[in-house]
């Protein structure tokens, strides 16, 4: 239901929007600024200066994508062996530090589908090799853009629709501009983890009922943490 | 735990190794060969000379101190029957460990980007490890995307985020009601004070 309702997202309400903001509303160029930026180390910033405060979340950011991630939206992030975990099989928050300069990337579960969910754990495992899959954490983008630096009202993390060809459910979390000081960092690190159900892996097994782990390939199988 | 007694060579070895690395940059290759070395028990000065030779082919900046930990290896098996202290690795020097090998890292180690890892951000970690009371709890390690080292404390009703910047830490910590966070400077050499209270160092 959650996607249907999502990929009949209306391309030409995103595209009047798109013209309203950059015309209208004085949003800047985000989806130009997003492609220009996809390899750049300070993208993060270069989105904030386009679209101070989140702004960039009103538009498309990506051709790719049917539309802005949306408060209803279940989000995952992939979770691999030895580097997101620590000896007792806790999530460490080192797996948000992406949010703070190039932006997080996250799946859309809405959107993924099993097979480029496959594509995507496949190739991530046949690029790094000595790692397993160990699971994802789970975020519903109402919880994300909850997070708030300070206890104060202003929005610590954005969420941007970043959409590639070969990953129409990609996207992004990324730091706000509002927390302008490095030391709010560790702070948001922890909120993203509460926000990610507190670190609770959800393992293959259980992620989409286990279709996901099923369609990997087989000599991949045995650096899956089942 | 710890005794005292005369051991064989591939103890001596392991205990002047452990020592070395808590100690010592260190490269996989130099790690590799000595437990290749270590395998053999009836390891003998031959083996470690060669183990010598090849660490000084290797060209990189672990080639000097590995080579100074095979020839104090080699030299202190020359003398025989000489008391050797055998004790587990403790937690502590399993996690400088943990730490000094995120220096092999390259770049883009994550698969998404990560910047090479900041050997001063990771040797400022280690130097904080060590500066630790015996009594603290033992954080986790963490390398970010940033390349920085981090430290990770979240048992005992504490959760504390340190990551090391030059010159200084920035920090998140929780305990109890108490939230705190910032920079403070750190200089490699002293605890700050902020931080024996807060973690039980």
């Amino acid at each position: 239901m959650i996607t249907n309702r999502c990929r009949i997202c209306s391309r030409v309400s995103s595209t009047l929007k798109d013209f309203y903001f950059h015309h209208v509303g004085g949003v800047g160029d985000c989806l130009g600024t997003s492609e220009r930026t996809d390899e750049a180390t300070d993208r993060v910033a270069q989105i904030n200066a386009i679209g101070p405060a989140c702004r960039c979340e009103l538009v498309r950011m990506s051709e790719f994508s049917p539309c802005p991630v949306r408060n209803i939206e279940r989000l995952d992030r992939a979770v691999f062996n030895p580097i997101h975990i620590d000896k007792q099989g806790r999530l460490k928050p080192s797996l948000f530090t992406h949010a703070f300069a190039k932006g997080c990337s996250i799946q859309r579960g809405c959107l993924a589908t099993t097979e480029e969910l496959v594509a995507f754990f496949t190739k991530m495992l046949r690029d790094q090799v000595g790692w397993t899959w160990y699971g994802v954490v789970t975020a519903s983008g109402e919880g994300i853009r909850a997070i708030t630096v300070d206890d104060s009202k202003s929005r610590g993390m954005c969420l941007y629709d970043t959409a590639l060809r070969e990953n129409p459910a990609h996207a992004e979390i990324a730091m706000s501009s509002t927390p302008s000081l490095q030391f709010d960092e560790p702070e948001l690190r922890k909120h993203l983890t509460d926000a990610f159900g507190g670190g609770k892996i959800v393992r293959p097994k259980e992620y989409r009922g286990g279709a996901v782990l099923d369609a990997m390939p087989a000599d991949l199988r045995s650096r899956i943490a089942v | 735990m710890q005794r005292t007694q005369n051991y064989g060579t591939a103890t001596v070895a392991k205990t002047i190794v452990c020592a070395a690395l808590a100690s010592a940059p260190v490269h996989a290759s130099t790690v590799n060969a000595f437990e290749k070395l270590l395998a053999k028990p009836s390891a003998s000065r031959g083996v470690l000379g060669a183990t010598t030779d090849q660490l000084a082919r290797d060209n990189g900046p672990w080639q000097d101190s590995a080579t100074t930990i095979a020839v104090a290896i080699t030299d202190q098996l020359a003398g025989d029957e000489a008391p050797w202290v055998d004790r587990a690795t403790t937690p502590r020097e399993e996690l400088i460990g943990e730490l000094r090998s995120m220096r092999l890292l390259k770049a883009d180690w994550d698969g998404e980007g990560a910047v090479r890892p900041d050997i001063q951000s990771i040797d400022a970690a280690v130097n904080f490890v060590r500066l630790l009371s015996e009594s603290s709890l033992l954080p986790e390690s963490m390398i970010h995307a940033s390349g920085r080292a981090g430290l990770l404390w979240r048992d005992e009703g504490v959760y504390a985020d340190l990551e090391f910047y030059p010159g200084k830490i920035v920090f998140y910590l929780e305990r109890g009601a108490t939230k705190l966070k910032g920079a403070i400077e750190f200089d490699n050499k002293s605890m700050p004070d902020l931080f024996p209270r807060l973690l039980h160092a």
